[in-house]
């Protein structure tokens, strides 16, 4: 299991960036640290139902995102990833999202913006890639149109000739080729790898401080996985942006973060830093998606485990307990009795488990 | 371009001959003799015998359709025996009104049905939505005649602000010929208000769940560019699409609504044909109608090209 | 997004709905009961009242000609001296009767030509092709000139709307069946040798009746809409007897002096077709869920 986080990391730069990382305080033990560019504090975040009623999607989601930081947020789907991640921007339909807790950005509180700020936000200082580059993009405009007007939104007194700088600027620092002649093109003319090169370029073409990046890569081949995943992490380098990566992939969180949230079921179970996730992964649930994913150097099992049966409904387990404990191999009685709160295990590492220490021996006598 | 035209022209001829068997067989099949219909009542056996030979009647059925094909496809839409003029010439003279009450009525129609669905899907499922909706099942409901007949007893004869019927020329009285077009207008757009705000609603409704909707909004883009900007632009294939299937409606309803404000265009034509019972007369605007129908669709089909770059490409 | 509906939708979507269930959804969708049952009123309205109350809708009378409504005349007598509240009512019965015959007629042609039409692809392409060519008309120019051949009368109009509503049935239900043929299990029952009669009737038929109850309900009130039309150009349902496009037609030299020609036959109208529309929209609510907006 330790091999994972040792494997091979793109791009050279990593080591010097995680060495300023683990001299910063951790937001989440301190939640006053100063170098937080994002702060999520207990965010609960609720979708209206049939008839009226309100079913939470996430709960208690607490992390926060310091400067140049990748933070992964990793879990099966549904668990409520992108929920999270669209909470940060408000994109959920406003009459039918109620939000509670607090998100705060480079000082402001997101949940008190005016529509005005907000709009400023978007695309602005924070910007978005999203999962399907195919369909992200509108069919009938040209990719400069979809460029221009990202600009124009944000950067009113621009010139002509400054925006099309700043569109080019875009391109090539997504990895474009050819930016000049992708501008003229129309979304359908472009593959997908080269459509999340542009939608990467749109996000980030106000210089934005956070990148939220939403399974950026799920839809497209691994060849072109690898090398947008090292266009990403080239733009923290070079521009020191903070990125938000949601996955499902392990393999993806060991190559790029920093930090990672494991996500089960609309809550956080497991907190670390990558090393340390990798290297003592403390929550059954964690555990067993290691387990699930092939290790990225040496000898390939020949049998990959899998988790036993799938994510139930939210609303068949809320307040009962522990949300894994149906698919939990170490599940006890007092598991279902009360809410699990976080258990902190090292200074930055805490899991939203009760049995961490029976775990642990149970796992010293299997080796 | 030229080749996508071609393509769409070509695919007009076989619903053109499909057009041409159903108007012929309506007049071929029937049990009566036209020729005798045409004679009157008190015509000799001879007189009729003239006639029928004159109307081409005596030569077989195959060779009746072809002659009468090869008529329409030179522009000839028949001969009125009753009138004894051309059926087409008639016709041309009667177009002018008939199409500017149609495309005026269109033109009102658009600019108030547009806004409401766009207006509809932005407020899906609240007050404004549900008024829109309440508003195009009425309208709906309203024939355009009727509509004529209500707006006549109100504008009229209660408010009476506008002239009562007729229709004035351009060339003679530009203003004139506003003021009698407008409620003549007004009254063929109910359908069409309705048909366009459905739709408008519910493509807009689809545009504006779609990914790159979201992507606009995480751009920091204004609700209205989003709405106009972006959905507006995907959803006007489907209003183009529902424009152009209902333009053979928008006509008929233009035909109807003219007897009612004494418009003299091919409404009146039919009316005085169906007193007449020239029925050449009226196969022959029949035809026309469905000629514009294609016509008008075949724009359509240009404009489709015009909006969607995909369907450019395919055509080239 | 999905990820949410994923969370917060408990229950799977029901993907086929039998009998039973379609019925408690028609009992639970306000605007099909209420359409419904304003439709039904009116319709025994139509065809009671003037049997019940022996009214006579047809005797002229010169010594009360155009008579505003009273208490003898709830909506007036017309330019001859009928009385406009039976002729109302017995134009609804001959509008009802033109929009239930061309609905029931056009309804099975139409789904016969589409089902097979979807079915066999190649006479599916020539059968939708005429549907092409029939639609090119407006469905009152064509009725006009059938009558011209066929001779005026109420079965003529009711010919002739049924062969202009054919294709329209005949597409909606053509596509529905398309639909239907590529899932799983009409391939299922293709590869197992199931003869297209049976595969049709019996297993098809029960997905594609939803939309096409819909689609007959809007060619119940488009008949009823075009036959008024008719009528009133003079070119419909033959004079004397009552219809409302004939009524209208009437009115129209007395618009300036008689308005209740116009109004109570006009508003009859309106409302039936509403009626019927708001009948058809909740049924729509009902058999296809997917399109509920």
């Amino acid at each position: 299991m330790t091999g994972i986080a040792e494997a091979t990391r793109i791009g050279g730069s990593v080591d010097a960036h995680k060495g300023t990382g683990e001299d910063m305080p951790d937001g989440r033990q301190d939640s006053g640290a100063m170098s937080a560019m994002l702060e999520v504090r207990d965010l609960v975040v609720s979708f209206q139902g049939a008839k009226k009623s309100w079913n939470n999607a996430v709960e208690g989601v607490d992390f926060s995102v310091r400067q140049g930081e990748i933070l992964g947020i990793v879990g099966e789907s549904s668990c409520g990833k992108s929920v999270t991640s669209f909470s940060i921007m408000r994109l959920h339909n406003e009459r039918s999202t109620k939000y509670q807790g607090s998100i705060t950005f480079d000082g402001s509180d997101i949940f008190s913006l005016s529509p005005k700020q907000l709009r400023e936000l978007r695309g602005g200082d924070i910007g978005f890639i999203f999962q399907n580059p195919m369909s992200s993009l509108n069919p009938l405009m040209t990719i400069g149109q979809q460029l221009r007007e990202t600009v124009h939104a944000h950067q009113t007194s621009l010139g002509k000739e400054e925006v099309e700088a700043s569109c080019i600027e875009a391109l090539e620092d997504a990895g474009s080729d050819d930016p000049k002649a992708w501008m003229e093109r129309y979304p359908y003319q472009l593959s997908g790898g080269m459509l999340q090169r542009v939608v990467i370029g749109i996000a980030l073409i106000n210089h934005p401080k956070l990148l939220i990046a939403d399974e950026p890569t799920t839809a497209l081949d691994v060849t072109i996985q690898m090398q947008l995943l090292k266009v990403l992490r080239g733009l923290r380098d070079k521009r020191g942006m903070s990125i938000i990566l949601i996955t499902h992939d392990m393999g993806v969180v060991a190559q790029m973060c920093d930090r990672v949230e494991v996500m089960y079921l609309g809550q956080i179970v497991e907190s670390a830093p990558v090393d340390e996730l990798f290297a003592h992964p403390r929550h059954p649930y964690t555990q067993g998606l290691l387990a699930a994913t092939p290790p990225l150097d040496g000898d390939r099992p020949e049998r990959l485990s899998t988790i036993p049966g799938s994510v139930p409904q939210l609303s068949e387990v809320a307040g009962s307990g522990c949300r894994f404990a149906s698919r939990c191999p170490f599940v006890a009685d007092e598991c279902r009795k009360s809410v699990i709160d976080m258990q902190s295990i090292a200074e930055r590492h805490g899991a939203r488990c009760i049995r961490l220490a029976e775990i642990g021996e149970f796992r010293k006598v299997a080796s | 371009m030229g080749r996508y035209v071609m393509k769409r022209l070509l695919s007009a001829v076989p619903v053109l001959m499909i057009v041409g068997i159903i108007a012929f067989a309506l007049s071929h099949l029937s049990g009566g003799d036209p020729a005798r219909v045409v004679a009157g009542n008190d015509a000799t056996t001879e007189q009729v015998e003239a006639i029928r030979e004159q109307m081409g009647l005596n030569a077989s059925l195959p060779n009746q359709l072809w002659t009468w094909f090869v008529n329409m496809l030179h522009g000839d839409l028949g001969y009125s025996y009753i009138l004894n003029e051309k059926v087409t010439p008639t016709i041309l003279s009667h177009v002018f009104p008939t199409l500017s009450v149609a495309l005026f009525g269109e033109l009102i129609a658009l600019a108030i049905a547009i806004p409401l669905g766009v207006l509809a899907a932005d407020k899906h499922g609240r007050l404004a939505d549900k008024i829109v909706l309440a508003f195009a099942t009425l309208t709906t409901s309203l024939p355009s005649f009727l509509a004529g007949l209500l707006l006549m007893i109100l504008f009229v004869l209660q408010l009476k602000l506008l002239p009562a019927s007729g229709f004035v020329y351009p060339s003679d009285d530009f203003a004139g010929y506003i003021t009698h077009l407008i409620l003549p207008a007004v009254s063929v757009a109910t359908l069409q208000i309705a048909l366009i705000s459905r739709m408008s609603r519910s493509s807009m409704i689809d545009a504006l769940g779609s990914d790159y909707i979201r992507t606009a909004a995480a751009k920091g883009l204004p609700r209205s560019k989003q709405l106009w900007g972006h959905a507006f632009k995907n959803s006007s294939i489907p209003i183009l699409t529902i424009v152009g299937q209902s333009f053979g409606e928008l006509i008929a309803g233009a035909i109807v609504v003219e007897t009612v404000f004494n418009v003299p265009g091919i409404g009146q034509l039919v009316v005085n044909s169906i007193l007449r019972r020239d029925y050449q007369m009226i196969q022959g605007i029949m035809i026309f109608v469905a000629l514009v129908f294609i016509i008008v669709n075949l724009i359509t089909d240009v404009l489709y090209a015009v909006i969607d770059p995909r369907i450019r490409e395919r055509s080239f | 997004m999905t990820e949410a509906t994923a969370v917060t939708h408990n229950k799977p979507a029901k993907t086929r709905r039998g009998s039973n269930s379609w019925w408690n959804a028609v009992l639970s969708s306000p605007s099909t009961m209420i359409g419904g049952g304003l439709l039904l009123l009116i319709a025994l309205a139509c065809v009671l009242v003037p049997w019940l109350g022996n009214m006579d809708g047809y005797t002229t009378n010169t010594s009360a000609m155009l008579l505003s409504p009273s208490a003898g005349h709830p909506m007036g007598t017309d330019n001859v001296g009928r009385d406009t509240f039976t002729r109302v009512l017995l134009g609804g019965k001959a509008s009802l009767t033109v929009g239930i015959s061309v609905a029931a007629i056009s309804g099975v042609i139409g789904f016969v030509v589409g089902l097979y039409a979807a079915y066999y692809p190649k006479i599916g392409y020539l059968l939708m092709r005429i549907c092409d060519g029939l639609m090119a008309f407006p469905a009152i120019l064509f009725a006009i000139v059938f009558i011209g051949s066929f001779g005026q009368s109420t079965r003529s109009v009711v010919l002739a709307l049924s062969i202009v509503f054919v294709p329209m049935v005949a597409r909606v239900v053509r596509s529905a069946t398309m639909t239907n043929m590529n899932e799983n299990y009409v391939q299922v029952l293709v590869n197992l040798g199931s003869g297209s009669f049976r595969i049709l009737w019996k297993n098809i038929v029960l997905n594609v009746i939803g939309a096409w109850i819909v689609e007959v309900t809007f060619v119940f009130a488009d008949a009823i809409l075009v036959e008024a039309a008719m009528s009133f150009i003079g070119a419909g349902i033959p004079q004397p007897q009552a219809s409302w496009g004939n009524m209208l037609y009437d009115s129209r030299t007395y618009i300036y002096s008689a308005w209740w020609m116009t109004v109570f036959p006009g508003v009859a109208l309106a409302l039936t077709v509403f009626v019927i529309n708001m009948f058809g929209d909740g049924l729509r609510e009902v058999f296809d869920p997917k399109r509920r907006r």
